[in-house]
């Protein structure tokens, strides 16, 4: 077991290593003149000057010596003759990168003037718990859901679920995220329009903080819930339709086993082991942030700035949350892959 | 007929015969009913006949399957009826894609439920009731038909007083005043010039410190700043202040005398967005965009997934670890972050003129996609290479080509068809969700996400959900036709499913 945790560590280590070079090469070829590419209509209309540009340049430190910025634009630095120039450039950075990331260092986000950690630490918990609420509420309900309907093959109530689960999934969350807001914020005034707390909030008293912090909250977990549910369902009808028709469970029910305990016991107990190695998919969805929901909610977490960044070229936050997010890809897998084997004694490590 | 191709079915029949369905066996009454349209099967026929089954070709035997149940054929015609409205509608609508209506718009009405305040300082003073149209954008032609159609109504002339006056940006299309024989004020006027104009009805209470006076203006599609006055003639404004309520007025901002934000009518039949296109006309557009994007990303992803997964699945050792790590490290990447990157990367390349951006963007959604396409195949063809009839193949000796060509392709097929047309919908989603973030096809070009994207302003979506709404729904129904699509595919393909 622990010979095969750490195969799986040394291999997970090398797969991120793979990744790490993938996501550096596209973000060396984005233009290192974003800000210019993103201002060029605006100086050409006249709002905004040359000179205003380059001070906000230096503001922001784009003009300061750091690894990431010896970054040049693969392809404009062109021809072929610039080709063997720019491979020793890109290996580089990308070593420099990479020894300041095993230091601990993620670099100094352009936008926030802080440490790439510090920001993703910061606006972490508050995506995270969006996330986690909305992870609890689709497991409570939709499980008992895929075995309710399981048990009912084919009746009107599978039928329905099925539809309105597949319903479900066909749903843009931007589309019904705009609805709900439409309908239940500005039509109805039930909820309000966007972030996470109202303005005159008294600080001090922590529970009234929790309940209006809850409130902002209800609209965007009920998108999330409602459109996660169904792949769930889906999932646990068709595993425990497959679980049902097994021969152990008819074994059971001609023993005189009663049809509940062959369901509640046996059958469940078989169904939750596909459903864990769903963690591996589940991890980065919980840290990571939804990007669009957070924008049209307006909640401050980390998907938010992750859109942000993008769209203002802050490549050290780009590299580094790009990063977080295959670190926690790969740890999930590896849970996953453990998991299985803890929960399903038939599995066996070696192949 | 291929010898091999008739053992295989042979092989096939023998195991369909041999499981306790019951699906695949025919009655001799259906017998009778399908002998003429089978000629070709005669020779099966007596060979099996002592069975009493009839016996068809494995797709026929799928598509039978498939069109038994009705929930597979609703969708196949919604799907039917979104290609024709996609790629045929626009032939039959009259509107361009970026075509903005160029009328100068339905009259608009602006209503202000609100009543103003003046004071009456002197009965005896002269007091005008001052209505003042703040039109930047109006264009001189406008101007003067209002002006001239002010002078051709009946309306100077019944007040002599009243005067047309043009002031920078403003165009005071009317200022009226008088007193009545008790020394209030009244003041009524109508006045619809045919270019726009002030509809006005001023009923001011005489006498007294203050003047109620609520009145209904009309304007004609514009977007306006409505100030109610009250000015002293000898001291210049006594006062103004801005009597409209933005929530209560419908309005547009119409700086180029478009057609905009019209509500559904005869010429557009879902009205038109803020720049004036038609909607319905975008939405085909649109369609046709997700409908080839969709297409177009899953049939490369598709075929990566196919040569790659082949490779891995069939040749196994070296090949499959090199082609697995690949896609371990693909999988690993996020990707909406990474879509974004790349539309960075492609607005930083000038080079590439806007209408190849689309294939640009088909390729950044196959790359995304390809690898669990890689894993599926790689696993069904594991499990294929150890049956039997793959064994049977090599001991006859068949030439490795043939051997993927003709029987193991045709075997992950089923399996691949049911994915492709599952991921069309998760593709379409993406391309959505893409061009909702603008990085899509860029305006004025049409797209369902970029429809949607327009609800950012809340005016649109309160008031104008026939911009944005519609836009939404077809993606949804697109995406759920293509799931109903691939959930009866994959009971169809399914011989062990219960009937």
């Amino acid at each position: 077991m622990i010979k095969y945790i750490i195969k799986r560590l040394l291999l997970s280590l090398l797969l991120l290593f793979g990744v790490s070079i993938i996501i550096y090469l596209l973000i060396r070829l984005m233009p290192t003149d974003f800000i210019d590419v993103m201002m060029a209509p605006r100086i050409a209309g006249g709002t905004v000057t040359q000179a205003q540009i380059d001070a906000m340049r230096r503001f922001y430190g784009l003009n300061i010596e750091h690894p990431m910025d010896r970054a040049h634009n693969l392809v404009v630095v062109g021809g072929w003759e610039n080709f063997f120039a720019n491979i020793r450039s890109f290996i580089n950075g990308y070593w420099s990168w990479l020894f300041a990331v095993l230091g601990g260092d993620l670099g100094m986000s352009f936008m926030w003037q802080q440490p790439v950690s510090t920001v993703i630490g910061d606006a972490m918990w508050i995506s995270f718990s969006l996330a986690v609420v909305a992870l609890v509420l689709q497991f409570v309900i939709a499980i008992p859901l895929g075995i309710y309907v399981s048990t009912r093959q084919y009746s009107v109530a599978d039928n329905t679920v099925t539809v309105l689960v597949l319903m479900g999934m066909s749903l843009p969350s931007f589309f019904f995220g705009n609805l709900l807001i439409m309908l239940f914020s500005r039509n109805l005034g039930w909820f309000p329009l966007s972030g996470i707390e109202s303005g005159h909030l008294d600080l001090d008293n922590a529970f009234r903080v929790f309940l209006d912090r809850a409130w902002h909250l209800v609209l965007p977990i009920f998108t999330v819930t409602l459109l996660s549910i169904g792949g769930l369902t889906r999932f646990t009808r068709i595993t425990m339709l497959e679980v049902l028709s097994a021969d152990y469970i008819r074994t059971a029910r001609a023993k005189g086993c009663s049809e509940r305990t062959a369901i509640y016991k046996h059958a469940f107990r078989n169904t939750l082991i596909p459903i864990v190695t769903m963690i591996a998919g589940i991890l980065p969805g919980l840290f990571g942030g939804m990007i669009i929901l957070e924008e049209i909610f307006g909640i401050p977490g980390i998907g938010q700035r992750a859109l942000h960044a993008l769209r203002s070229g802050d490549i050290p936050f780009i590299m580094g949350f790009n990063m977080f997010l295959a670190i926690l890809s790969v740890i999930g897998t590896l849970l996953s892959d453990l998991a299985y084997v803890i929960v399903d004694p038939r599995v066996k490590l070696d192949r | 007929m291929d010898e091999n191709l008739k053992q295989d079915s042979q092989l096939d029949k023998t195991v369909e015969n041999n499981i306790d369905s019951g699906a695949e066996v025919e009655t001799s009454q259906n017998l009778k009913q399908e002998t003429v349209s089978d000629n070709n099967e005669t020779k099966k026929e007596t060979a099996v006949a002592q069975n009493n089954v009839k016996v068809i070709s494995p797709g026929r035997m799928v598509l039978k399957r498939f069109f038994r149940s009705k929930l597979s054929i609703v969708s196949l015609s919604f799907l039917v009826f979104l290609f024709m409205f996609s790629f045929l509608g626009p032939f039959l609508t009259s509107w361009g894609e970026s075509e903005a209506d160029e009328s100068p718009g339905a009259p608009v009405v602006v209503q202000i439920r609100h009543t103003s305040r003046t004071r009456v300082e002197d009965a005896n003073s002269v007091e005008m009731l001052l209505i003042q149209m703040l039109a930047p954008h109006l264009s001189d032609a406008t101007i003067a038909n209002a002006q001239r159609a002010l002078v051709d109504s009946e309306f100077l002339a019944n007040n002599p007083n009243a005067r047309l006056n043009n002031n920078d940006n403003m165009v005071m299309l009317a200022r009226l005043y008088g007193t009545n024989s008790e020394g209030g004020m009244s003041a009524t006027g109508r006045v619809s010039p045919a270019g726009g104009g002030i509809f006005m009805h001023a009923n001011p209470i005489p006498g007294g410190p203050s003047i109620t006076t609520p009145f209904t203006v009309v304007v004609r599609g514009r977007d306006h700043h409505i100030y109610l006055g009250v000015i002293d003639e000898d001291d210049g404004p006594y006062g103004t202040f801005i009597i409209t309520e933005r929530e209560q007025i419908r309005h547009s901002n119409n700086p180029r005398e478009r057609n905009i934000n019209a509500r559904p009518n005869a010429n557009q039949l879902l009205g038109t967005d803020r720049s004036g296109y038609d909607i319905l006309t975008r939405l085909m557009y649109g369609g046709r965009i997700s409908l080839t994007l969709g297409f177009v990303s899953v049939a490369i992803s598709l075929t990566l997934g196919l040569l790659f997964g082949g490779l891995a699945g069939y040749f196994g050792k070296w090949v499959d670890n090199l082609v697995m790590r690949v896609v371990d490290i693909l999988s690993c990447l996020p990707s909406l972050p990474v879509l974004l990157i790349f539309s960075a990367i492609l607005d930083g390349m000038p080079q590439i003129p806007v209408h190849l951006r689309i294939y640009v963007v088909m390729g950044m959604l196959a790359f995304i996609s390809w690898h669990g396409t890689t894993r599926v195949v790689r696993g069904q063809i594991l499990s294929l290479r150890e049956q039997e009839f793959m064994v049977a193949t090599e001991a006859l000796g068949l030439p490795v080509s043939r051997r993927i060509l003709k029987h193991l392709i045709p075997n992950v097929m089923p399996l691949i068809i049911v994915g492709a047309v599952t991921s069309l919908g998760s593709m379409i989603l993406t391309e959505a969700t893409l061009s909702f973030l603008g990085l899509g096809v860029r305006p004025p070009a049409a797209a369902w996400g970029l429809m949607i994207a327009s609800v950012r302003d809340p005016q649109i979506m309160i008031q104008y959900p026939n911009q944005w709404i519609p836009a939404g729904v077809l993606i949804v129904m697109a995406v759920l036709a293509f799931g109903f699509l691939g959930d009866s595919l994959r009971d169809a393909f399914d011989p062990k499913a219960k009937r």
